[in-house]
């Protein structure tokens, strides 16, 4: 489940360094406005039943068919 | 060769014409290379032109002709590839500055099989930077429409759609993720056809989403396409997740006609008010020419679908985040802003969501797939307005609710087929008022190209939206 408000500039300056990234002063707006998008618009699968599917990514009737 | 129509013409007749030696391969390379020459710094289409190696391949191509040899329809044709595909001895700079100087040592699979198919190649067309959508000042230039210089050419095959339209080229290959051939296609009045996944080998292509890149022709007719989709398929043993299923004969699909084809209008992607007016019309008016030439018309619903451009960006941003991961530690500076936000904001997601997301894709997939069991193929708009102009497409995103609009709605048109792993292609269906190309979209089951490509066919027999050329000389 994602968080249900939008995660702030410090958040997301934190998250990137546990990662080894560094983000400047210069994109931080936009890729706080990314990160928060992102994270309302996964809101929506909230909904589903994600417990009938398996993650695939590959589906094998055709890769490797 | 004074008279440069040939040069505007399908793939086909250029074929033909070399065949029949009314133009001989290396006429025909002369006189791209000496448009090239003229129009790319109008357009900004090609980031190398490898013209040496052209000149030599042609030379080749007649020598084999005069000697009673050719390797098929595409035997001496002058195209070219998207610089996403590893070319040997020529560099390959995936869009990017931070490879401006890679060579690779080596061809991938589809370059090779072009090459054995007997093309010309006459260079690396332009692209955004990583195949990525968004990239804000493309280090080799902005690729530039050729009907109208002010707007994009589409994303992110970019080059390879500006090239074919102002005639740079007889057809080229460049590369889908989510929508990456089929939006070239539409803003520039031209064919683009994504692959099913697995179709066409991605050895050699430089990575976006593990899962979804797929190396795809663009070409003036769905007879161009089948050509250039039949020299490139097939499996690959260096490519673990390429397909072993036998390649149909595309071009022998195309004469089917569509009379008692079952297609499904998607009723979550008919555009609304919103959408401009012409797209609208435009889209509607190839309907109803699909009905007119015997098709079976009824409306689907894909709730699902409405989903596909949140798990698009789940997916394929993290997906790339993780290829560039090392890049994006070690030189944040080398990337184009545009790209580097993306791909930051791609990395922090965490893998929980991922998974969901993945989750939620195979219901997609199931959902599209069980559509695709009572329908023949899927039709839809391919996006909701005309090309954008440049400053549009290029602008920061300021505010979160703009990241909304731009990135995540304006996906839903071209992505769940990619997500899901289907085919579909972009089909020219007319013009808005200010001159500017429309295109409709047609899907269908796995390792379905050939109905797609029929149902284009048949579509061009009775239009000719396709046949109409950009103003530019």
């Amino acid at each position: 489940m994602a968080t249900n408000r939008d995660v702030t500039e410090t958040e997301v300056l934190q998250m990137a360094e546990t990662l080894g990234l560094s983000i400047s002063a210069g994109d931080l707006p936009e890729v706080t406005h990314r990160f928060s998008a992102l994270l309302e618009q996964l809101r929506k699968l909230d909904g589903l039943d994600l417990d009938a599917a398996d993650p695939s990514a590959i589906f094998p009737k055709e890769a490797g068919a | 060769m004074s008279d440069e129509t040939l040069l505007l013409a399908p793939l086909t007749e250029q074929s033909e014409a070399i065949r029949t030696r009314k133009v001989s391969s290396l006429e025909l390379t002369q006189a791209y290379l000496s448009r090239i020459e003229r129009l790319n710094p109008k357009v900004l289409a090609y980031i190398t032109v490898s013209a040496d190696l052209a000149l030599q391949q042609a030379r080749t191509a007649d020598a084999e002709l005069a000697a009673g040899q050719s390797s098929g329809p595409l035997h001496g044709v002058p195209v070219g590839v998207k610089d996403q595909l590893f070319t040997r001895g020529v560099r390959t700079t995936g869009g990017s500055a931070l490879l401006r100087d890679y060579v690779p040592d080596y061809d991938a699979t589809v370059i090779s099989k072009l090459q054995q198919a007997g093309v010309v190649l006459l260079g690396k067309q332009n692209m955004e930077e990583f195949a990525l959508r968004g990239t804000r000042n493309h280090p080799y230039g902005d690729p530039r429409n050729p009907w109208d210089l002010t707007r994009i050419a589409g994303h992110s095959s970019s080059g390879s759609g500006a090239a074919l339209a102002a005639g740079l080229c007889a057809a080229a290959v460049g590369e889908d993720t989510g929508g990456s051939i089929r939006n070239p296609g539409n803003v520039c009045n031209l064919v683009g056809l994504r692959p099913t996944f697995g179709r066409v080998s991605r050895h050699g292509l430089l990575q976006g989403s593990w899962s979804m890149d797929q190396a795809s022709p663009i070409g003036r007719t769905a007879e161009d396409c089948a050509l250039m989709l039949q020299a490139i398929a097939g499996h690959d043993p260096a490519d673990a997740l390429s397909s072993a299923q036998p390649v149909p004969d595309y071009r022998a699909a195309l004469s089917g006609g569509v009379r008692g084809l079952r297609l499904g209008v998607v009723s979550e992607l008919k555009l609304d008010g919103s959408a401009d007016s012409d797209v609208r019309a435009a889209v509607e008016a190839a309907i109803v020419a699909l009905q007119g030439l015997g098709a079976v018309v009824e409306e689907v619903s894909l709730p699902l679908i409405n989903l596909a451009g949140p798990l698009f960006v789940a997916i394929a941003d993290t997906d790339a985040a993780a290829v560039h991961y090392q890049r994006l530690r070690e030189h944040p500076e080398g990337f184009d802003p545009g790209t580097r936000s993306r791909l930051l904001a791609a990395s922090l997601l965490p893998v929980g969501l991922y998974a969901r997301a993945q989750r939620a894709r195979t219901l997609l997939r199931n959902q599209m797939v069980a559509a695709l069991g009572r329908f023949d193929a899927l039709v839809s708009p391919m996006s909701a307005r005309p090309a954008l102009r440049l400053e549009e497409e290029t602008a920061p995103m300021a505010t979160k609710e703009e990241v909304l609009r731009r990135q995540f709605a304006a996906r839903n048109y071209t992505t769940p087929f990619a997500l899901a792993g289907l085919p579909a292609a972009s089909i020219p269906c007319g013009f808005s008022r200010d001159q500017l190309p429309i295109g409709f979209q047609v899907g269908a089951a796995p390792f379905a190209e050939a109905t797609i490509l029929r149902v284009a066919s048949a579509y061009q027999t009775v239009t000719d939206w396709h046949t109409r050329r950009a103003p530019l000389n």
